[in-house]
């Protein structure tokens, strides 16, 4: 008779059978991430090639890479995207975890539910309708904010259109639409720390303040790494946003890779300057990636990846 | 009796198939294409009876076409990526701005033969299609209209109730956009109007509109003293830039042309925000004269002749060209191209679309149909603009007298513009050399530089993009 660990251990056949529907139910999700993820990654080759409308031309190597690193455009925008992608982690992580903090607080359940379905709304209203939303409530024609602002005796911005005033407004159009939608995850964290350990702490006569000081959000560590680590992934993936919300006026301090990669592929017919300049950006990003699981290992003493 | 019908009916149908077979041989072998795979921008949508225009074509010319129209706002960045995936199809329309791009890659056809070969292209000026004419002496595209351009439109009534004349100078013209932000042109007691409005165009269509602003000046490359020199670079550029700082400075020129959207600014004009833009002549005429009259019905929107020093522009149109895919390009050809000019059903068709449909015959004259898709505008054409004809054919539908104004207006007073023809660096380089204009060009707008400024930066920042050897390649 076949003992059930040598069933386990047998060949890799027989583990596949047996668990085979959970294969079946795996495969759909599989068969997209090789056909939409993998598979398009063949196209990164394009980087080395002489690649515009007139087909694929010559091997040219890191040419396109030296033509990118010696251009202005493309160091301006990859300075720029560094500066808003840290900006808006650093704000968003604030933001997310305060309001899911200050939301796991509260009792009254139909207010809780209220406040949350509340937040998450902007996060489905496409950035084209953000973006014009936004350009009409700061206008300084008869926007909002303008309105108030000279109700209050100031004098009206041109919030789009001032580079001194555009990264701001960018990083807060940016936080209205996703804080609210970044607190799913915290929330879902929260409702998962043991009971017994606030009943503990209540014992030991830890006011509330300690209470989420100590135990609410040492439980949620972990799940701050893993959000940071794959927003840090996304560091450079800045686009809709940007291109619905910059102007020429503030191109020095709005433009981004992907504007950038989206002008030189799609606008300029520089497929495979535009293919190597994306490799760039998701070489960085992966680096990010490893370098910040490797800093969340040394610190936590396991990595999340 | 019955035998005989029955017999009869098999005869057409063998003989039906027999010629169909023939056809579709020949279509093979280059008499006449039997499918045409296309990509067009401006054609008729689906909900507006696109599929029925392609029957109704099919049915005049025998041949068979599938049309794909991607989203008119995202077409050229859909058609290269059609492109890069190496999937041609047998005929496209190109943008202007394209137009090099797609002739210089080797993916399109030389169409000089079939043009000369051609009754129907012989009613059409060759200069339309000369300018489609590549240095390496092949025509890659013809027309898809006479290009047509813009015209400035301006609130005829807000002139009469400030007791102002159309202006003919800069000073006048200055004079008016000053009265019509500060002297309550709407009469609503209220501090709510602004002279002139423009969206700001990110290519080199920029040299399409502002035109009484910019005067002898071009944003883009431009052929002078039969030379290409970088416009932006120019000395006329100065007292342009200086003439934009000035109304931008005085609040006379919309405060927000950096943010606006070409919709944005149209819509400043219908809502009485705005009492002058420049726009395209010909249906948006009336579109502007309407539109305004919906929000304010005693607004009146007119065209104007240009002011002393200004000029319009006629550019060159967006093209239809056939591609190396197609087994048959003569037969695409003589089945698209020349039935489209054929003064007769063909053109009817491309311009007014199907009888019936789009348009038809009231008591005494034709008259266009209801949009499916916006019930209470008219169809204004079916695919070729009736107000930009090129081959000097009466359309069957006549013309508002405002359309008809505009489009003399402009044809009168427009100077035609060509196509800059580069090699490889002019293509790499252009699109960085126009980002660094526009980003200059506005920063001298909102006076964080000065015009000589500007021009200095730009000459020292596009020296660094090759513009020397870009110029090279223009003028060799």
């Amino acid at each position: 008779m076949r003992n059930r660990s040598a069933y386990a251990y047998g060949s890799a056949w027989n583990r596949l059978w047996k668990f085979r529907m959970f294969y079946l139910l795996m495969l759909p999700g599989f068969v997209y991430l090789v056909l939409f993820h993998y598979l398009p990654m063949l196209g990164l080759r394009f980087s080395f090639y002489d690649y515009d409308l007139r087909g694929v031309g010559d091997f040219i190597g890191f040419e396109h890479f030296r033509d990118a690193l010696s251009s202005e455009g493309f160091t301006r925008a990859f300075k720029n995207t560094l500066i808003l992608s840290s900006a808006n982690i650093v704000i968003q992580m604030t933001l997310t975890i305060s309001i899911s903090l200050l939301l796991n607080e509260l009792k009254n359940k139909l207010f809780k539910r209220v406040v949350q379905t509340v937040i998450y709304l902007p996060h489905f209203l496409s950035w084209v309708v953000v973006g014009a939303l936004f350009t009409l409530f700061l206008s300084r024609q008869g926007g909002l904010v303008n309105a108030i602002l000279s109700g209050l005796g100031g004098e009206p911005k041109y919030f789009l259109g001032e580079p001194g005033l555009w990264r701001g407004t960018f990083l807060f159009i940016l936080s209205w639409r996703e804080v609210g939608w970044g607190t799913v995850v915290f929330l879902a964290a929260l409702s998962g720390v043991d009971p017994q350990l606030y009943e503990a702490a209540i014992m030991d006569g830890a006011n509330r303040w300690k209470q989420m000081i100590h135990i609410t959000l040492p439980q949620l560590v972990p799940v701050i790494v893993i959000v940071l680590i794959m927003n840090l992934a996304k560091i450079f993936n800045l686009f809709e946003s940007v291109f619905v919300l910059y102007n020429p006026l503030v191109y020095k301090v709005s433009d981004v890779i992907q504007t950038y990669v989206y002008r030189s592929g799609i606008i300029q017919f520089r497929f495979g300057y535009a293919t190597a300049v994306g490799l760039f950006r998701s070489v960085i990003a992966f680096a990010l990636v490893v370098s910040a699981n490797k800093i969340s290992s040394r610190l936590r003493g396991e990595s999340v990846l | 009796m019955q035998k005989h019908n029955v017999l009869l009916a098999t005869l057409l149908m063998l003989s039906a198939s027999l010629l169909a077979n023939g056809q579709q041989e020949s279509g093979e072998e280059g008499a006449a294409p039997v499918k045409i795979k296309a990509i067009f921008d401006r054609i008729l949508t689906e909900e507006n009876g696109q599929k029925e225009w392609a029957a109704a074509f099919g049915d005049l010319t025998g041949a068979k076409i599938d049309i794909v129209q991607p989203a008119h706002n995202q077409y050229s960045q859909i058609l290269g990526a059609t492109f890069a995936a190496g999937d041609l199809p047998d005929l496209l329309e190109i943008q202007t701005n394209d137009y090099l791009s797609y002739a210089l890659s080797g993916n399109l056809v030389p169409l000089e033969d079939y043009i000369a070969a051609s009754s129907e292209w012989k009613a059409v000026d060759p200069a339309l299609v000369e300018a489609y004419r590549l240095k390496d002496g092949h025509i890659y595209g013809v027309p898809t209209y006479d290009g047509g351009g813009c015209v400035t439109y301006i609130r005829k009534d807000w002139l009469d109730k400030l007791g102002l004349e159309v202006p003919t100078t800069w000073e006048e013209y200055y004079d008016v956009l000053k009265a019509f932000t500060y002297d309550d042109p709407d009469g609503n007691g209220a501090n709510d109007t602004m002279g002139l409005t423009l969206p700001f165009q990110t290519g080199y269509e920029f040299d399409y509109y502002n035109r009484f602003i910019m005067q002898e000046a071009m944003f883009g490359f431009q052929e002078k003293n039969g030379k290409w020199v970088d416009g932006f670079l120019q000395p006329e550029m100065i007292p342009a830039l200086e003439r934009f700082q000035k109304l931008y400075r005085e609040k006379i020129l919309d405060n927000e042309i950096f943010t606006n959207k070409t919709s944005t600014a149209r819509e400043k004009i219908y809502q009485g925000q705005a009492g002058v833009m420049e726009y395209w002549s010909g249906t948006w005429a009336v579109r502007f004269n309407d539109s305004a009259q919906n929000a304010h019905p005693e607004a009146q929107v007119i065209p104007i002749e240009p002011i002393a020093n200004a000029y319009y522009i006629n550019r060159v149109g967006p093209a239809f060209s056939i591609t190396k895919a197609a087994k048959n390009p003569e037969g695409v050809f003589d089945a698209f191209m020349n039935t489209m000019l054929d003064k007769g059903a063909g053109q009817a068709l491309f311009t007014h679309g199907i009888e019936g449909k789009h348009f038809q015959k009231s008591d005494k004259e034709y008259m266009m149909l209801p949009e499916p898709s916006n019930p209470d505008r008219p169809f204004d054409k079916a695919y070729s603009d009736p107000t930009l004809v090129m081959n000097g054919w009466t359309p069957l539908v006549p013309q508002a007298d405002l359309i008809t104004l505009s489009r003399k207006i402009q044809s009168e007073n427009a100077l035609q513009l060509s196509l800059p023809q580069g090699g490889d660096m002019y293509i790499k380089r252009i699109g960085e050399l126009l980002t660094i204009k526009q980003e200059i060009f506005s920063e001298v707008v909102v006076g964080r530089l000065t015009p000589a400024q500007a021009q200095e930066q730009y000459k020292a920042k596009a020296a660094d993009l090759d513009l020397d050897a870009v110029l090279a390649e223009l003028n060799s």
